[in-house]
């Protein structure tokens, strides 16, 4: 038996009629409900990155911490005073000549010639300041014990000295005189020179 | 239906009979009343007033019920249409459907059941098509539930008398027939197994001078014939008569047995109970189910009140465990913020922290720095003060100190050249020569110690100098760093 009909609607379309409304409200509902969802997944994110942001504050904070109750920068702003301190700074040619003689004079060594020379770098790192070597050279005579005695004092009036090279010598082995000529370099320091640009600007590239 | 059982049947629901003359209400249960009213007019409004009325004389109110179209309302016909999918025979079935309307409405509302083909005839089926124009239908279904009538299905009363008789008396693919009688008309239907062979509509009534009673016996035996001619000498099994009053009844029944002796013929009502029994039994074919003919009740939209309560429940269906769902995750969401913003609160000095924990380090590292450059820069240079100490104590009581030369080498080290003066006496100038330079060795610093023969014999030469032998020593220190 097979029996065809031509109704209103059909079957299909008549459930339709019930159902689609249905499921429009309840996929609402659930697009509702499932909003905030993400945003919970984003919230969550958010969540660990902060936990994590945290824990690495703890971590830095339990390191720093008792270096700065300890008043670590206050420390090693002195120290680092008193180092810059051993080195002099801004000395001019004459306050050199002038410390040579005086240090002669306190020794009794008879200088005949003292020359003050250039700069020599001695490849140091550099920080605020740079260690240069001012080269002096000294001529005289003096017992060996007076020349050492004139590098002591020279140091212990606050002009550190390293010995470059030394020439000693005397005609007579009876004398306790040496004809000396010494080429000192006196620790220095002076502001460290102005980083240069980085390159990559050709001034003739950018003439064209 | 109620007979031929002893038992009268419940009906579940009512049957509502609606014709071009009478509306009839049929009660549900075994209520015997009947109710009918005329029909003034052809209009939806006429059908459903006399459906109002007839449910009142019936003493009833309206209800749910099965509506039973007349053959004048819900047109009755045949079409023959070839083997083709279900759509296009659909379309066809719709276009020739309106062939049956009297107004030739092509906008129609129908059933079609494909009906019997012999073996010479399969490739164009015979249909029986039931047919409604579709505004009447719509307006009389309307105009019902608006009265609170509730149409739980429709049928063709002439289809469903078949279904009737076949629920009662056929079986297997036996053939049979059945003669009902109407209002106005009667009808004879030759039936296979639950299909259709063909009917035959008859308009009048029986009376004392009416032949529809002869032409009906007539008919059937005709259709007998062509049935034996058609199924190759098998005999109509059964025949079944309803709707005809049980005198008259009886009489065709006898007729058609001696007609056709191998057929069983039976009457529906078989007891005499009256012009009342005898329509009760035709439309309580109504509420048979069968094979002939499909329903005919024509659905309406829903109501809106109930279609606007049916959105709302949904909606509140969704819209509650939405809403819980949502509230959930909304707290979830603010507890998870709120955690989020306390944390980035506490950790909110972090970029300072960092920054003074780099510039500490830096600050140490710069200290360490400076320390290693002074160091470096203070022990550079020839160390003068300690090669003098080391070169005057391996001197003294072995030789005099002539000349001293330092320089630096270009590894950090020191070159010493030293002159000296000793004894000129071989054996104790070779013990001082031997012994400063085992002196100077002794000093971890010296790498190298040569000392180097002198140029001249003592007592050659410059007698100013015989008192002296004059030797040179080299000797090359480490630096600090090496």
């Amino acid at each position: 038996m097979k029996v065809l009909r031509a109704n209103s609607r059909g079957p299909v379309s008549r459930s339709l009629l019930w159902i689609a409304p249905a499921v429009a409200i309840a996929l609402g509902g659930a697009g509702v409900a499932y909003h905030p969802s993400g945003s919970v997944a984003d919230a969550e994110r958010s969540l660990a990155d902060a936990e994590e942001r945290a824990a690495h504050f703890d971590q830095v904070s339990r390191e720093i911490q008792p270096f700065l109750d300890a008043g670590g920068f206050e420390q090693i702003a002195a120290a680092e005073g008193q180092l810059a301190h051993l080195i002099p700074s801004d000395v001019s040619e004459v306050e050199v000549f002038s410390t040579v003689r005086l240090a002669a004079r306190a020794t009794r060594i008879e200088l005949t010639s003292i020359s003050v020379g250039g700069l020599r770098d001695p490849e140091l790192p550099t920080l605020s300041d740079q260690v240069m070597l001012r080269e002096v050279s000294v001529a005289g005579r003096g017992g060996l014990s007076e020349w050492m005695e004139l590098l002591s004092t020279m140091k212990g009036h606050g002009h550190p000295v390293v010995v470059l090279d030394s020439t000693f010598g005397r005609r007579d082995p009876t004398e306790q005189v040496f004809d000396v000529r010494m080429n000192l370099g006196l620790i220095q320091s002076f502001p460290a020179p102005p980083s240069e640009p980085s390159s990559g600007d050709d001034p003739d590239e950018s003439e064209d | 239906m109620s007979q031929p059982h002893k038992k009268r049947a419940v009906r579940q629901v009512a049957v509502l009979y609606l014709g071009r003359q009478w509306a009839e209400w049929l009660p549900s249960g075994e209520s015997v009343e009947l109710g009918r009213a005329e029909v003034g007019g052809l209009s939806a409004t006429d059908l459903v007033s006399a459906a109002e009325a007839a449910c009142a004389a019936a003493g009833e109110k309206p209800g749910p019920c099965v509506v039973a179209w007349s053959e004048e309302l819900a047109r009755l016909g045949t079409v023959l249409l070839p083997q083709t999918g279900e759509r296009e025979t659909k379309q066809v079935l719709q276009r020739r459907a309106s062939r049956f309307l009297e107004d030739g409405s092509e906008d129609v509302f129908f059933t079609a059941t494909r009906s019997f083909a012999s073996d010479d005839e399969k490739n164009a089926r015979p249909w029986c098509i039931s047919v409604l124009p579709r505004e009447l239908a719509h307006s009389v279904h309307m105009g019902l539930r608006r009265t609170g009538f509730r149409v739980r299905g429709g049928v063709s009363l002439p289809l469903a008398t078949i279904n009737g008789m076949h629920a009662h008396l056929g079986g297997g693919d036996e053939a049979g027939m059945v003669i009902s009688a109407g209002h106005a008309n009667a009808h004879v239907a030759l039936v296979t197994g639950d299909e259709l062979v063909n009917r035959e509509s008859y308009s009048g009534t029986f009376g004392e001078k009416s032949s529809l009673e002869a032409s009906l016996v007539q008919d059937v035996r005709t259709r007998a014939s062509y049935w034996k001619k058609k199924s190759r000498g098998e005999d109509v099994k059964w025949i079944g008569i309803v709707g005809i009053d049980p005198g008259r009844a009886e009489l065709m029944r006898n007729s058609l047995s001696v007609a056709l002796p191998n057929t069983r013929v039976q009457c529906f009502p078989e007891s005499i109970e009256g012009p009342a029994a005898v329509r009760r039994s035709v439309l309580e074919t109504a509420l048979h189910s069968g094979p002939f003919g499909g329903d005919l009740s024509y659905k309406l939209p829903p109501r809106r009140p109930v279609f606007a309560g049916f959105l709302l429940a949904t909606t509140a269906l969704a819209a509650v465990p939405a809403a819980v769902v949502h509230e959930d995750l909304t707290d979830d969401l603010a507890q998870l913020q709120g955690e989020t913003r306390q944390l980035l609160t506490h950790a909110a000095g972090l970029s300072n922290l960092e920054a003074q924990a780099e510039r500490a380090r830096e600050s140490v590292e710069g200290v360490i720095t400076r320390i290693q450059r002074h160091a470096t820069v203070s022990t550079s240079g020839v160390p003068i003060e300690h090669l003098m100490h080391v070169i005057t104590r391996a001197f003294l009581g072995r030789a005099q100190l002539l000349t001293l030369d330092m320089d630096q080498t270009p590894e950090g080290g020191t070159r010493l050249v030293v002159r000296g003066l000793t004894d000129p006496d071989p054996v104790h100038s070779a013990r001082a020569t031997r012994g400063i330079r085992e002196a100077l060795l002794a000093d971890g610093a010296m790498d190298e110690v040569t000392v180097l023969p002198p140029g001249r014999i003592p007592g050659q030469g410059d007698m100013a100098n015989d008192d002296y032998l004059t030797f040179t020593l080299e000797a090359l220190v480490r630096g600090a760093e090496q």
